[in-house]
């Protein structure tokens, strides 16, 4: 339930937490308890609160990190940047894309067959169950988040950029992650501050359509 | 209050409150979670929209449309860009497809009675238990009975194989017959198939109760040959000429009311006109019409001596034949309540006799032959009159037939003939019932096992366009998603029945699909077929100008004496109005009521949703002491109905009229105890001479029912009841 209210409520830095905590503290009282709750709920979701628990322990520092998969290669969505302005690989979806079960398979038919983790892959291929995993990053519904356009202005502002260091300008540094988590509070601040280093648009109905 | 302190409970309250807040507003926990694919699907990235062009084979005309669909659902209908019937335009029924589509009361499953037949108690079965029966029964049928709607293409190929090895009938019920306008086409020009009537070219229309843009023959089609015909600098002439006003009356010109079935001397006395004064310039309309009896016969319906019957002055039927004949090439159509009467052949031929007495047959802006559909996809089937259905349930009744087994897909007599026809009585009296479609229905709601049918968004299928547009169309549909129900389309099951019953003569097709390329196969020819399929599937058909077109018969069949008086049901003493019922613009007669978006769509002229009204004009509303939301009820020879009164001054005094398609006892959630079936309060009466019902020639009388009920509309008016309730939808701007 919480994952909920993070994923809805306005986001805050720690500084601002703390402030507007200390003050709602010094004024007291219980009249204004509800507006305190929703303002400290409203700060977890800015806050970086851990990785959540995976059905499946992906380890995201073997396959991206040790063994060098691009990360377009399991995410299929993302257009493909090759060190330079031009970004390749159409069609691209809106979203990144989390890879089929198909896909996982693709290597482990035969790679670390006797792996647990990867024995509940081959059950959910062989039974054709869809894995159910959690989200990490989340944008709210009235934010119409497309990554081709990112993607490609990142590649345009940084042409020594590889694919893996423009996702991590939001991601983080995904390769060295056993676990993925939230490292960017990702929220209207975040999103503004960034636009504005970079001269791109600011207008409500860029990201609010 | 003992014990809590006044602020202390304040506090808690707060506290509660912004609690359930937080709680309300909270994201559903199924969306912090992401699902993977199994398989990746071929061509599919999440979010990311495909369209596909597939054929809309509810609307009427044959229109095809592109339907947008992202991660396999289909999200929004447009019409196929270059496709000859709808110009890449669609109308609201084409938009309302997905909600047909993903209704949550479709029939999901196959179903067997459990109940007596009517009362709707099913109980769900498996396709192969359903298969079982069905072949069991139709194999021990001696006489099967197929009932479907207007259907052509490879539907009517799939059918015939059943029919050739069972030796069984085809039966088409169509909800508001062709089958007088095609025997007039027959009669005035010699043509077998529909005509192409050149609106967009036209320099004058007039349509004797045609309702072009709302509900004839190919609306969409129309509307944007309407679009051009009325461009500026040549700017067309609309006449319109109706006893209830329809949406191309509202559009009109000039809106004349006639006295219901007298459009045909109407029609004569124009003629008379344009002969009399020679508008056409020329000798053209002499051999027109010494051919149907010569300028005598016709002098027998000069203005003067028609006024009384049809109602309309001498003077404006001069100005009509002069609008008429003084914008060439002028177009004469006819169609709606003007057909719908004991006489509406005549009516109808004497309406399509001006294009050949002002000489607009053939050329553009005329009345054109259509070429034959190709061999490989057969034309549409004709239409049963209803003068055999009525014919069929009395036997059936009086024991003097019997069907062993019948098949019906997509149709509901049950609710579009008269009750007097005691259709429901018959079907009672057949040994076994199949119903197949993609809601329950009076029809359906009778039957002995129920079938779940695809919508047409998930099935294969060709159609031939009806009425061509001016060229050979043949448009074809494919599944843009796959159903979300245990559904199958009518043409699958056909076959494996088919092949099940006869397994030494089978289908040469295992599916639908094969059938569909087959019959493609032999259209565009062998060579490089995998491209030219593509290719057919992407643009939404093929269509041909020129070749084949039918000839026009030297002189109309036609004699004026042979025009005949209207004969009403319903003594005019008793019943002093004339019971004129209409097509619903949104869901026709009915046939898509169930769709929610339909219901909610407001009828173009009176604005009003989701019921049954009745149009009164003011003078006859303040003569029975009724107004606006009053509910009366309307009685007829035959039966009553409910509905609350809509005044308007553009209904004429001694005309009742009501909308078709509610007031049904099976359906969805939207469509089932909501208004009432006006068809059934109807006299079965038929059309001389082409044997369809004659909807329009039943007489009415309207009594209040004391009770007041605020009808659903878009506009404001205040209630002349002044009951002090807002109405339902407030404008606020403009």
């Amino acid at each position: 339930m919480l994952d909920s209210f993070r994923a809805l409520l306005p986001r805050l830095s720690p500084k601002q937490l703390i402030v507007i905590s200390g003050l709602g503290a010094v004024l007291g009282g219980g009249a204004i308890a509800p507006v305190i709750l929703l303002i400290v709920l409203g700060a977890m979701g800015g806050t970086i609160t851990g990785p959540p628990e995976q059905p499946i322990a992906f380890d995201h520092a073997v396959h991206a990190g040790k063994a060098g998969i691009a990360c377009e290669f399991c995410h299929r969505g993302i257009p493909v940047v090759e060190n330079t302005a031009t970004a390749l690989g159409a069609p691209v979806s809106a979203a990144a894309t989390i890879p089929s079960v198909e896909q996982c398979m693709f290597c482990h038919s035969v790679v670390a067959t006797e792996s647990p983790e990867v024995q509940k892959i081959r059950a959910a291929w062989e039974t054709g169950t869809p894995i159910e995993w959690v989200r990490v990053h989340r944008l709210p519904d009235h934010v119409d988040f497309v990554h081709d356009p990112h993607i490609r202005a990142l590649a345009e502002t940084h042409p020594s950029f590889t694919t893996a260091q423009i996702c991590a300008t939001c991601h983080g540094d995904v390769a060295s992650m056993t676990e993925v988590e939230q490292v960017r509070a990702l929220n209207m601040g975040d999103c503004q501050g960034c636009h504005r280093e970079n001269s791109a648009p600011l207008d409500c109905a860029v990201c609010h359509k | 209050m003992s014990g809590i302190a006044r602020r202390r409970f304040l506090t808690g309250a707060a506290a509660l409150a912004g609690g359930a807040t937080v709680v309300a507003c909270a994201a559903p926990e199924r969306e912090s979670r992401v699902q993977s694919f199994v398989h990746s699907p071929e061509q599919t990235l999440p979010g990311q929209e495909l369209w596909f062009a597939t054929a809309c084979a509810h609307s009427t005309g044959g229109n095809s449309v592109v339907v947008r669909t992202v991660d396999g659902r289909a999200k929004k209908v447009e019409g196929t860009k270059g496709f000859p019937v709808n110009l890449g335009k669609t109308n609201v029924r084409g938009q309302a497809g997905v909600q047909s589509l993903y209704n949550p009361d479709r029939l999901k499953t196959p179903l067997r009675r459990r109940g007596t037949r009517g009362e709707g108690r099913f109980e769900a079965i498996g396709w192969p238990e359903a298969l079982d029966l069905l072949t069991e029964e139709f194999g021990s049928a001696g006489n099967p009975l197929v009932v479907t709607g207007p259907m052509s293409g490879t539907r009517l190929r799939v059918l015939a194989q059943f029919l050739a090895n069972s030796e069984g009938r085809h039966l088409v019920y169509e909800a508001q017959d062709t089958a007088t306008l095609r025997e007039a086409a027959r009669l005035v020009f010699g043509y077998t198939r529909l005509p192409h009537f050149d609106i967009a070219n036209a320099g004058a229309v007039l349509s004797f109760g045609a309702d072009f843009l709302g509900t004839w023959l190919s609306p969409v089609h129309y509307s944007t040959a309407y679009g051009k015909f009325r461009e500026e600098p040549k700017r067309g002439h609309l006449i319109q000429i109706e006893s209830h006003m329809s949406l191309t009356g509202a559009n009109a010109d000039r809106w004349v009311y006639v006295n219901p079935g007298h459009e045909g001397a109407l029609a004569l006395s124009i003629a008379q006109v344009i002969a009399a004064e020679n508008l056409t310039g020329d000798d053209r309309w002499f051999d027109p019409v010494n051919a149907v009896g010569g300028i005598d016969a016709l002098n027998a319906y000069s203005p003067e001596l028609t006024a009384e019957r049809t109602g309309v002055a001498p003077d404006t039927v001069r100005e009509i034949a002069r609008e008429f004949a003084g914008h060439p090439p002028a177009l004469a159509i006819a169609g709606g309540a003007a057909l719908a009467q004991t006489n509406g052949l005549d009516n109808a031929v004497a309406a399509l006799l001006l294009n050949r007495i002002v000489g607009g047959t053939g050329a553009a802006g005329g009345v054109r032959p259509n070429p034959a559909a190709p061999a490989a996809v057969p034309a549409t089937a004709a239409g049963t009159p209803f003068g055999q259905w009525g014919a069929l349930s009395t036997g059936l009744l009086d024991g003097s037939e019997t069907v062993d087994a019948a098949f019906f897909y997509d149709v509901d007599p049950v609710y579009g003939l008269p009750a007097s026809t005691r259709f429901a009585d018959a079907l009672g009296e057949m040994s076994f019932v199949v119903g197949m479609g993609t809601f329950l229905n009076e029809t359906l709601a009778r039957a002995d096992l129920v079938l779940p049918a695809t919508h047409p968004f998930e099935e294969w299928g060709d159609f031939v366009a009806d009425p061509a547009p001016d060229m050979e169309v043949v448009g074809y549909q494919q599944p843009v998603v796959t159903s979300w129900t245990n559904a199958r389309s009518f043409g699958d099951v056909m076959l494996a029945l088919t092949s099940e019953l006869f397994p030494d003569a089978p289908p040469p097709w295992t599916t639908m699909r094969d059938a569909v390329r087959d019959g493609a196969q032999a259209l565009i020819g062998q060579d490089g077929f995998d491209r030219g399929w593509i290719e057919l599937l992407r643009t939404g058909g093929r269509w041909l100008e020129g070749e084949g077109r039918e000839a026009q018969s030297d002189q109309p069949d036609w004699h004026i004496g042979l025009l005949a008086e209207p004969a009403f049901a319903g003594d005019t003493t008793e019943f002093d109005l004339h019971l004129i019922p209409f097509e619903n613009v949104a869901f026709g007669a009915g046939t898509e009521s169930a769709n929610p978006w339909l219901q909610a769509t407001p009828d173009p002229l009176t604005t009003v949703t989701w019921t049954t009204w009745a149009e009164l004009n003011p003078v006859t509303a303040e003569r029975l002491g009724v107004k606006r939301n009053d509910v009366v009820h309307i009685d007829t020879p035959d039966g009553t109905l409910r509905a609350r009164v809509y005044e308007a001054p553009v209904v004429p005094p001694d005309v009742v009229a009501v909308p078709i398609g509610q007031g049904r006892e099976f359906g969805s959630r939207w469509n089932v105890d909501r208004g009432a079936n006006v068809m059934q309060t109807l006299a079965a009466q038929a059309v001389a001479g082409s044997g369809a019902l004659a909807w329009g020639a039943t007489r009415a009388r309207v009594r209040p029912a004391g009770e007041h009920d605020r009808l659903p509309t878009l506009e404001v008016i205040e209630d002349p009841r002044n009951d002090g309730e807002a109405p339902p939808v407030r404008i606020t701007s403009g």
